[in-house]
């Protein structure tokens, strides 16, 4: 093997390096500003579908117990003038990252859906029994939280704070890489337009990579592959992964329109040397 | 566009691109899950199916199967209709906001007409009407079956009451938790209808 074809192999190694390392990099740059923050994760749980969703089904199950209990389904359905269901999920998702009850049930719940009832039984003169009331406030309180609340979500916390660590050691790590392989290209060749076409070009293939790449997520596979129950909450997660990849095709487009402006503008500055 | 700055600078990138493009879609497809903050195959929350049409609730639809089996039905899916009453559906683990059309056939009952019992949640409403009938039938899959009225227990838990095995071979146990002026009482009543054959 003469030293031609070494240094070929050697560039088109380092081509592919930096290109798979633009991709590496502008994922999980995204990744960071989008699935592993903690705002963004909060803020997918306010969209005026999931709110609307929670809105009906408080509706829906209220409108059973009230069957059951003689105690109208208005009464129930105040909780979500005086706990704004948009609110209350923001709530359960904010209290993923704390010590608080992210399920929504508790006994200041109960006690809310009482003096509801209370306040409504003896409006009407209608005679009660205390304990009867404490037990359909109870079932008012699952119904809520079973709604609203959010269940399963053991984990969750800890998965994010990962999420927060790996991405950015991602990030880095693949920006690193990019770094050393650009003046080690450079040195491979003696003509210096050559090593900047081999180098800018590898950072054009990985963002035009990940651009082919998330666009054809979005357009061919939005939800495929998320399993995620209740069907509103699987919709929300994949309305989000839509958006992390609609961003990731804009920056990817952008850094694929700037590395290719950079190869133009050494196209003409620099001049071939032999 | 100058076309030796193309050949040098950008098809091979470009070719380049399509490849890890394609391969980046590929493993985005298989490996979603790892880039969403929820766990794959998790219930976050518990919605029911929501019905649109109240009156299309009211009418069952259900079609006689030799091979049917409890084990196999869907959520919701309506399997009979108690004739009583105003006559109502009978749904398999039924969604509680469709009890007032409705009542729920509780997972883990046997077949009607089958040896053992078949467990029926009911809104108090529902079930006070069809226990003003001393006996009624139950078309569903499983057949048209008959059944008179035997004893009416109460019970302490909704647990109580899926443990009761009454005296006899086959019956459909019809529960629901009981109130008196509002609320609900402590106790859970079992109207027991024993199977005519």
């Amino acid at each position: 093997m003469n030293l031609n074809t070494s240094r070929k192999i050697i560039s088109n190694i380092l081509h592919l390096v930096i290109a798979f390392s633009t991709v590496a990099f502008l994922l999980s740059l995204v990744m960071t500003f989008t699935a592993a923050d903690q705002n963004f994760f909060v803020n997918q749980f306010a969209s005026a579908s999931l709110v609307s969703e929670c809105n009906n089904q408080l509706n829906a199950k209220y409108e059973a117990l009230a069957s059951e209990t003689n105690i109208p389904a208005r009464v129930y359905e105040r909780v979500k003038t005086d706990f704004p269901t948009d609110e209350a999920l923001r709530q359960a998702a904010l209290s993923v990252f704390s010590e608080e009850n992210e399920t929504l049930y508790s006994n200041n719940k109960i006690n809310y859906f009482y003096e509801l009832s209370v306040e409504y039984l003896e409006g009407n003169d209608m005679s009660y029994n205390e304990e009867d009331i404490q037990r359909s406030a109870q079932k008012a309180a699952e119904i809520y939280s079973e709604v609203v609340g959010l269940h399963n979500m053991g984990m969750v916390a800890e998965r994010l704070a990962d999420f927060s660590s790996e991405f950015p050691k991602v990030t880095i790590f693949s920006f690193v890489i990019v770094l050393v392989c650009f003046p080690a290209m450079m040195i491979m060749y003696k003509n210096k337009k050559d090593g900047y076409f081999k180098a800018i070009g590898g950072i054009f293939a990985g963002s035009i990579a990940s651009a082919i790449g998330s666009m054809l997520f979005i357009v061919f596979n939005p939800g495929g592959g998320i399993n995620i129950l209740p069907e509103i909450h699987k919709s929300s997660i994949v309305k989000t992964s839509v958006k992390e990849f609609l961003i990731l095709a804009f920056i990817s487009l952008l850094l694929t329109a700037s590395s290719f402006y950079v190869m133009r503008f050494a196209d003409k500055k620099i001049r071939d040397e032999d | 566009m100058d076309r030796l700055f193309l050949k040098r600078a950008v098809y091979t990138p470009l070719c380049l691109a399509l490849v890890l493009g394609i391969a980046l879609f590929v493993y985005l497809k298989i490996n979603i899950a790892d880039f969403i903050p929820l766990y794959n195959n998790t219930q976050y929350a518990y919605h029911d199916e929501i019905i649109k049409d109240a009156e299309a609730e009211k009418t069952a639809d259900y079609e006689e199967d030799e091979n049917a089996c409890v084990d196999d039905f869907e959520k919701n899916q309506c399997v009979g209709v108690v004739r009583a009453g105003d006559g109502y559906p009978i749904r398999y683990d039924m969604d509680y906001s469709r009890i007032q059309a409705s009542v729920s056939l509780v997972k883990g009952s046997k077949a009607f007409g089958d040896t053992g019992f078949a467990y029926i949640y009911s809104s108090n409403g529902n079930a006070k009407k069809i226990a003003k009938d001393k006996s009624f039938t139950i078309g569903s899959v499983f057949g048209e079956k008959s059944y008179t009225f035997k004893e009416k227990k109460s019970f302490g838990s909704e647990y109580a009451v899926l443990n009761y095995a009454p005296d006899c071979e086959s019956a459909v146990i019809i529960y629901y938790r009981n109130t008196k002026t509002a609320g609900f009482t402590s106790d859970y009543i079992a109207l027991v209808y024993e199977e005519v054959k």
